[in-house]
């Protein structure tokens, strides 16, 4: 059992008891997790809404089945991500593939990176390194972008972003270090732009 | 200690999952300034992108789920119209046995073959799309169970 067991069990009986203001706090309580998924899988802004609504509705129709295995946030968390997944396939979006992932790979381990390395960091100080990064990551594929967030924004587990994913370990390392990779490569490539 | 700069792989775990490194990995880092910067690098992304603003939903989302739900148990409720459909079905299956008690004895008398066939024949037509329903709404639902 989980830490957030106790107050994750008590909350659920009272939404099940038809509490309709338990609801409203779970919805207050997660809608950071769950929109941080739907902005990041989800690029048209007008579906954003729908999925949302359908995201909730359906944790409010499978509360019963929760059988706090995991926390329950981390379980609507799953929810979303498989409802905006489902969204994706079905609209048959690229959910993966980097675009010329052989750009990155020549910036990192290529010259760029010896030449610019040393005023990587410095450059980064200098800028608005935020505004900087969410260009690069609004650049990654939506499922990229996802694991970035929750792991590096959110600060999930390996294990929590397993569970809402279903990604395998491995499979999740090795997403992460290639997003990594891909935003330090953006940022070099702009480093160098500028350094013109 | 390994003599050669460490991999991309090697510094994002020593920047992520220090745990996990191994041991020349740390020792590597320890006294070298290249490596360390790289590391550093991957600290600072990891830094700048907590410090990213969070996106918000532009929209009351608890009013919106609420009035959904609402919608669709109102929508439930008033959707009276299978149960009518089955009550009086059984109203006139029930209606019609007790009144033709006498006649429906005589359509049994299986000596007519046309009967048969009739019968069976409407039986089969009936049950063929039914049964297909079925299967096509059971698939659907274990679809939908997949997503959940
Ligand atoms: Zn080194």
């Amino acid at each position: 059992m989980n830490l957030n067991g106790a107050t994750d069990q008590d909350q659920v009986e009272r939404i099940l008891q038809g509490e309709t203001k338990a609801f409203s706090a779970l919805i207050g309580n997660t809608k950071g997790l769950v929109s941080q998924i739907v902005h990041r899988m989800i690029g048209n802004v007008e579906d954003r809404k729908d999925i949302a609504q359908e995201i909730y509705i359906k944790v409010f129709h499978n509360l019963s089945s929760f059988r706090f295995h995991s926390k329950l946030s981390t379980w609507i968390g799953q929810i979303a991500y498989r409802t905006c997944l489902n969204y994706l396939e079905k609209k048959k979006l690229v959910l993966y593939s980097m675009d010329r992932p052989e750009d990155s790979e020549e910036l990192i381990t290529g010259k760029a990176i010896a030449l610019s390395v040393d005023n990587l960091e410095e450059w980064l100080q200098k800028k608005q390194l935020s505004q900087i990064l969410d260009l690069a990551v609004e650049k990654l594929p939506p499922l990229y972008r996802t694991i970035i967030i929750l792991f590096h924004q959110e600060e999930l587990t390996y294990n929590e972003i397993q569970e809402i994913t279903d990604l395998p370990s491995g499979t999740l390392k090795n997403y992460l270090y290639r997003a990594r990779k891909k935003l330090k490569a953006d940022l070099l490539a702009q480093y160098k732009k500028e350094d013109l | 200690m390994k003599l050669t700069h460490l991999n991309e792989s090697e510094i994002q775990q020593y920047s992520f999952d220090m745990m996990d490194c191994d041991q020349y990995v740390i020792e590597h880092m320890n006294t070298c300034d290249y490596c360390k910067k790289k590391a550093a690098d991957y600290l600072m992304i990891s830094k700048g992108i907590k410090e990213m603003p969070e996106p918000t939903f532009d929209f009351d989302i608890e009013e919106l789920v609420l009035e959904g739900l609402h919608t669709s148990s109102r929508s439930k409720e008033r959707n009276y119209l299978p149960y009518s459909l089955i009550a009086l079905g059984i109203g006139i299956a029930t209606a019609s046995l007790y009144f033709f008690i006498d006649n429906l004895a005589a359509l049994f008398i299986f000596d007519n073959p046309f009967m048969v066939f009739l019968i069976v024949g409407i039986a089969i037509f009936i049950s063929i799309p039914i049964g297909l329903d079925m299967v096509i709404s059971f698939n659907k639902k274990l679809k939908i169970m997949d997503y959940l």
